[in-house]
């Protein structure tokens, strides 16, 4: 699962929002955002970190902070895998990154990628 | 056999009809012999001391005393060198009057191991050489066996005594067959019975050396990997607790030497390091060892689940142990800290310490058998004991008495030093009166009497074969053991060339079968290369297709064809071949809530993904789970159909980053 890796990941931890849940389409009921920190980062996906489990294979919105000033990174994922930890006191959590027309995926792809030649530097 | 007791024991005399009058007549010969009462003298010497108590003139003539002082010498060496207990030894004394009137009749008698007498001291000694006292009632069996035996005998004396004609009340030799039969039956039993209580010990020894083979093992492995380092209180409880039983069990179950050992060593070495405690610098990164911990926290709960093995029959108890490892795991990707110290070292049992050194262990060691008997000075005294169970491994021995009872456990180095002590001696209880009587009669050695007693047993039978009646007489030429030798190697050799032919064949089936099972991969190969050539021909095509759609022909008939896009089934991709390509002109972000009732129940659904690649479009619910897939012609048409209310294009979520960012 998680260990069939493609590309290279790196250690970093930044902050993820996860919209579990969407607001409504007639706005009635609210969504629910969940805020996570990431365990690794690939041009492809993320490892990460949360208090709630995710669906397996649910598509779900995130955001990825990259910066604290700038807005957060707009992308779709495919929750790959999760996995409860200490009797449900956290989760570890698998996401794929899927190429949305509209989303930022472009930008976290050249920002993941200059931060994996940085780290290759001597 | 008679010449060369006669060499031995009366050199230059033979008998001869001449001098028959100077020596007793058989019939009194066979009279001193069932008067045979002094039995703890020896054959010649009792019948002559009866001969001078009745002031006999006669004496037993050259041949009888050669076989008489033959068969006293034999008795003496049996006594000696494959000594019993005063109590059995003397009862079996009692039986010397019958093998003296055997020894002076039945010219079998004097081929070592063919005469059903000598089976049946060899065998009564063979189970005899465990016996002693303190058995109590496991010892009486053989003591009843015996006494029986001591009466008959005794009422074959009588017998012969009582007759005019003693030759005449001679024991038949059919008789003394049954009655050795007899009697190797109940030894047989005997052995067979206490067999299964030594079967017991031995696996119940083999059980708890096993067991703490397995502590040793595993513990010494833990206080190898754990002991050099700080570790979390939470790893350490689970290393020292349920994983160290659980390692103990795979010991046992498919040993240390096994690929599963191997395995959990391995799991176990991935523990410590992920909780070990690492300072970040230039070449580990906190993110790195951040990263280290997570890909752990992430393989490490299944693998550690699976070889619970000690915790297999509770999930719960499973869950509470691998927790002890997730929760440092989790204070770890946390980064919280945690109470940390090196572990105590797990006691290791002894057993593996003053072991000797493989190069130590002497021949009398290594060449004993199971089976062997042994007199041993152990604390409650002398005791024949019977080696039950020998593990090199852990140089451990165990031995019990003639009941089955274990009675002494020792390793190598105890044994080596009672045995340099003389404390311990290896008992022979191997065809023993068959070899007394054959070095009696100048066979010296075993190999010398194991070829003379083959020699005499094959020329018996052959005797029996060809009907002659003479058996006894025979004694076997050394060449005739080279014959036999000669003939047995070439049965050896025609042997050896059969296996190696077998071999060969197996050989070159093996081959065979490898050839087969290369042709089959090749072949296997071959189809995946043509499978994935096919499919990339077809995925060409499909993309010809596509692009030929792009400017559909002005008189299509739409409606048909976009009919035959409407899917039935929500996850199921259109066709593209079915659809005529249409282009969807709205723009519709990641978010957008549409409603669609193109099938019986109108659904509404959000759209989490358009792969602008593939124009493909993915439609969840509000939890991100799945609804439907739609090519974007297809969507197209439902939008141009009228099948499809574009309800909301904004995304919450999206506004929600971008007033962060603000």
């Amino acid at each position: 699962m998680h260990n069939q890796r493609k590309e290279q990941r790196i250690g970093s931890q930044i902050h993820i929002f996860i919209e579990l849940t969407a607001r409504s389409a007639d706005a009635l009921q609210e969504g629910e955002v969940l805020r996570c920190d990431t365990m690794n980062l690939s041009p492809e996906g993320l490892g990460i970190i949360a208090d709630k489990a995710l669906f397996t294979g649910s598509i779900l919105q995130i955001g990825a902070e990259l910066v604290s000033e700038a807005p957060p990174l707009f992308m779709a994922a495919e929750v790959a895998w999760c996995a409860a930890i200490h009797k449900e006191k956290a989760f570890l959590a698998g996401l794929h990154l899927l190429p949305a027309s509209d989303s930022d995926q472009l930008q976290w792809y050249e920002h993941i990628n200059h931060q994996i030649q940085k780290s290759k530097l001597p | 056999m008679l010449p060369q007791i006669l060499e031995s024991f009366a050199p230059g005399s033979a008998n001869h009809p001449a001098t028959a009058g100077l020596y007793l007549t058989d019939t009194k010969l066979l009279d001193y012999c069932a008067r045979y009462t002094q039995v703890d003298e020896f054959p010649l010497d009792a019948i002559s001391q009866q001969c001078d108590d009745v002031g006999e003139t006669l004496g037993p003539s050259p041949e009888h005393s050669a076989v008489l002082c033959w068969l006293g010498i034999a008795l003496q060496y049996w006594e000696q060198h494959y000594p019993l207990e005063s109590d059995i030894a003397n009862k079996l004394r009692q039986l010397r009057p019958l093998l003296t009137l055997c020894a002076v009749t039945n010219d079998t008698f004097l081929i070592p191991g063919a005469h059903p007498l000598h089976q049946l001291m060899d065998a009564l000694q063979a189970r005899a050489v465990g016996w002693q006292p303190q058995l109590g009632r496991a010892g009486q069996t053989l003591e009843r066996l015996i006494d029986e035996l001591i009466t008959q005998s005794q009422s074959w004396m009588n017998a012969i005594t009582a007759s005019d004609d003693s030759t005449a009340a001679l024991p038949p030799i059919e008789a003394l067959q049954a009655l050795t039969e007899k009697v190797l039956a109940a030894c047989e039993k005997d052995r067979a019975r206490v067999q299964r209580m030594v079967q017991r010990v031995v696996e119940s020894n083999q059980g708890r050396i096993k067991a703490s083979q397995a502590r040793r093992v595993s513990a010494q492995f833990i206080n190898q990997i754990a002991t050099p380092v700080a570790l979390p209180l939470t790893v350490i409880e689970f290393l020292h607790g349920p994983w160290y039983n659980s390692l103990q069990l795979i010991v046992l179950k498919h040993g240390s030497e096994s690929d599963a050992w191997q395995e959990v060593c391995s799991i176990s070495q991935k523990v410590v390091d992920s909780v070990i405690e690492e300072t970040a610098s230039e070449n580990n990164s906190a993110d790195s060892i951040r990263q280290r911990v997570f890909e752990a926290a992430t393989e490490l709960p299944q693998q550690l689940k699976r070889w619970l093995l000690s915790l297999q029959h509770d999930n719960e108890a499973t869950d509470d142990a691998v927790g002890l490892v997730e929760m440092a795991h989790l204070k770890l990707m946390k980064q919280q800290q945690l109470e940390r110290r090196q572990p105590a070292a797990l006691p290791v049992e002894a057993a593996a310490i003053n072991m000797l050194a493989e190069s130590d262990i002497p021949p009398h060691i290594t060449e004993m058998n199971l089976g062997d008997w042994f007199e041993l000075q152990t604390d409650s005294g002398q005791q024949r004991v019977q080696l039950a169970l020998n593990l090199p491994e852990e140089q451990q021995l165990l031995f019990v008495n003639q009941a089955g009872i274990k009675t002494v456990t020792t390793t190598y180095r105890d044994f080596l030093r009672e045995y340099h002590a003389g404390a311990a001696n290896k008992l022979a209880n191997l065809d023993s009166l068959s070899t007394s009587l054959a070095w009696a009669a100048g066979i010296i050695d075993q190999n010398s009497y194991n070829k003379a007693a083959q020699s005499a047993k094959n020329s018996l039978q052959s005797e029996q074969e060809s009907g002659q009646s003479n058996a006894g007489n025979t004694y076997t030429t050394p060449d005739n053991n080279e014959e036999q030798q000669a003939k047995e190697k070439a049965k050896q050799k025609a042997l050896e060339e059969q296996q190696a032919k077998v071999e060969a064949e197996k050989k070159a089936l093996e081959e065979q079968q490898a050839r087969e099972e290369a042709e089959k991969k090749a072949l296997e190969e071959q189809q995946a290369r043509e499978e994935a050539e096919k499919k990339i021909l077809e995925q060409q095509a499909r993309e010809e297709a596509e692009r030929s759609f792009v400017e559909p022909p002005s008189d299509s008939n739409l409606d048909d064809n976009l009919q035959s896009g409407y899917l039935s089934d929500f996850n199921a991709i259109d066709d593209s071949f079915n659809t005529p390509a249409l282009k969807l002109d709205i723009h519709l972000p990641m978010g957008s809530w549409l409603g669609f009732h193109d099938s019986e129940t109108p659904m509404l659904a959000r759209l989490a993904v358009h792969d602008p690649v593939e124009d493909h479009y993915i439609f969840v619910n509000r939890e991100g789970i799945k609804l439907r897939e739609l090519a974007g012609t297809a969507l197209a048409a439902l939008v141009e159909e009228d099948m499809v209310d574009i309800i909301e294009t904004r995304s919450s979520f999206r506004d929600m980053l971008r007033k962060r960012g603000r």
